[in-house]
C-alpha cells in the first residue's frame, strides 16, 4: 500500500514537475554531450580503441564486406593456381 | 540442457581457419610430397621463430598497444648474433677482437640489448603517454638505422658450426627450433594464465583506468610487457639468423605485420583484453600453411602477398564483427 501510494505520489510529482523539469532536463541534455566528448577524449588517446573511432557500421554491411573479401581471396588463389598451371 | 551448436557462429568465428584447412586438403590431394614428414618439419621450422615473435607482440596487443618495431628488432638481433658468433677463421669477421663465446652467452647478450630497446618502448608509451603506434613506429626506424650503422649495410655470414646447429640440429625427430618454440609457448601460457603479471595484463587491456584504480601498477606492467617483447624478438632474431646462415639489414623486414596479423587471426583482439597462447599458435600456423600451400601449388609469390593481405583484412574485420556484436 505504501509502495503504491509512493508510486502514485511519484507519478503525480512527475506530472506536476514535468513542465518545470523539462527546462532542467534540456539544459542537462545539452551539457551531457560535452561531458561525454571530453570524457571520451580523456579515455582514448590517438590510435587507441580504434574500433571506437570507426563510424557506425552495421553488422550486415560488415558481413557483406567479409564475404566480399573471402570471395576475392578465393579468386586470387584460383587465378594464381591457374596461371601457375598455364591455364590462364 | 546442453548448448546447441550454432553453425553460423562457428563458421563466422573460424572462417579463415576453415578456408586454410580446405586449402591444405586441396593442396595435399593435388600435389605430391605435401603430406610428408619433411614438409611437416619444414612447416615447424618456419613457424617456430614466427610464433616466438607473435608471443612477444601479443602482450602489446592485449594491452591495447602494438609494436611495429618487432620486425626490425628481429633483424638487429640477427645481426648482433652474427657479429658475436662468426667463426674465428672467417676472413670478413665484423669484430676481429671478439673471443670465441658459446652461443648461449651470445644469446643472453642479445636478449639484454634488445630488452633495453623494449624498455625504451615501454617507458615512452607508459610514462610519456606516447601512443604505441607512434612510439614503436619511431623505434622501428631507429633500430633500422642502428642496424645499418653497425653492419655498414653489409650482409654477414661465416657462422660457427655450433650456432648453425641450433637451427639445423634436432633431438631425435624434433628440431631444436621446435623445442625453443614449445618452451616459449609453455612459458607464455603459464605467464598469461597463472601469474599476477598475466592478470594485470588482461586487466589493463580490458580497462586501463579500472585496473589503475584497482591498484595495478600500469606503468611497471607495460614496461615489463615491452621488455619481454624485446627479449622474444632477440630470441627469434637469433634463431632466424641461425636458420638462414646469414643476416643483413633486410632480415626481419615485415615480420611485425605477420605477427600482428597472426595474433588477430588467433583471437587476440585489436581492442585489447583478449588473447590466448593457443590462438596465437593457430594464427601463425594459418599464415605459414597458406604460404606453403601456395608454394606447393606453384603460385607466383606476388599472389601470396595479395592473399596474405586479404587474410589480414578478413581477420581484422572478423575481430571488429565480434566487437560490434558484443556492443
Amino acid at each position: 500500500m505504501e509502495g503504491e501510494r509512493k508510486g502514485t505520489t511519484e507519478q503525480g510529482a512527475a506530472g506536476l514537475d514535468g513542465a518545470i523539469g523539462q527546462d532542467t532536463m534540456e539544459r542537462q541534455a545539452a551539457a551531457d554531450p560535452e561531458e561525454d566528448i571530453s570524457g571520451k577524449k580523456e579515455e582514448t588517446g590517438m590510435f587507441e580503441s580504434i574500433y571506437d573511432r570507426l563510424p557506425d557500421i552495421s553488422i550486415k554491411s560488415l558481413d557483406r564486406f567479409i564475404v566480399l573479401c573471402v570471395v576475392v581471396l578465393v579468386m586470387v588463389i584460383l587465378v594464381g593456381v591457374l596461371k601457375a598451371r598455364h591455364l590462364l | 540442457m546442453g548448448k546447441s551448436f550454432n553453425l553460423k557462429k562457428f563458421i563466422s568465428n573460424n572462417a579463415i581457419i576453415i578456408l586454410i584447412v580446405l586449402l591444405g586438403i586441396l593442396t595435399g590431394f593435388t600435389t605430391k610430397n605435401f603430406f610428408t614428414l619433411n614438409n611437416f618439419k619444414n612447416l615447424v621450422v618456419n613457424v617456430s621463430p614466427r610464433f616466438i615473435i607473435a608471443c612477444g607482440v601479443s602482450g602489446c596487443l592485449i594491452t591495447k598497444g602494438t609494436d611495429l618495431s618487432a620486425g626490425r628488432a628481429v633483424g638487429l638481433a640477427a645481426c648482433l648474433s652474427a657479429m658475436l658468433l662468426q667463426s674465428l677463421d672467417y676472413s670478413a669477421r665484423m669484430l676481429p677482437w671478439m673471443p670465441d663465446i658459446p652461443w648461449p652467452v651470445a644469446l643472453i647478450i642479445v636478449m639484454v640489448i634488445m630488452g633495453c630497446f623494449g624498455a625504451v618502448n615501454g617507458v615512452v608509451i607508459s610514462m610519456l603517454k606516447v601512443p604505441p603506434f607512434i612510439a614503436t613506429l619511431g623505434m622501428q626506424t631507429i633500430i633500422y638505422g642502428l642496424c645499418s650503422l653497425i653492419t655498414n649495410n653489409q650482409p654477414m655470414g661465416g657462422y660457427k658450426k655450433s650456432y648453425l646447429t641450433v637451427a639445423s640440429g634436432s633431438l631425435g625427430p624434433i628440431p631444436y627450433l621446435m623445442i625453443f618454440a614449445v618452451v616459449i609457448g609453455v612459458y607464455f601460457w603459464f605467464l598469461y594464465n597463472k601469474t599476477r603479471h598475466g592478470k594485470y595484463m588482461y586487466a589493463i587491456g580490458g580497462n586501463e583506468n579500472a585496473a589503475q584504480v584497482a591498484g595495478v601498477n600500469v606503468t611497471a606492467s607495460l614496461i615489463r610487457i615491452y621488455i619481454l617483447a624485446g627479449c622474444m624478438y632477440a630470441l627469434a632474431g637469433f634463431l632466424v639468423g641461425a636458420k638462414a646462415g646469414g643476416a643483413s639489414t633486410a632480415t626481419g623486414n615485415g615480420y611485425e605485420l605477420e605477427a600482428i596479423a597472426a595474433c588477430t587471426i588467433g583471437g587476440v583482439s585489436a581492442n585489447g583484453g583478449v588473447g590466448r597462447v593457443g590462438g596465437i599458435l593457430i594464427g601463425v600456423l594459418v599464415f605459414e600453411i597458406l604460404k606453403i600451400c601456395l608454394q606447393f601449388l606453384g603460385v607466383d609469390p606476388a599472389y601470396t602477398y595479395i592473399a596474405q593481405g586479404l587474410v589480414i583484412v578478413i581477420a581484422v574485420a572478423l575481430d571488429l564483427r565480434k566487437y560490434l556484436q558484443k556492443k
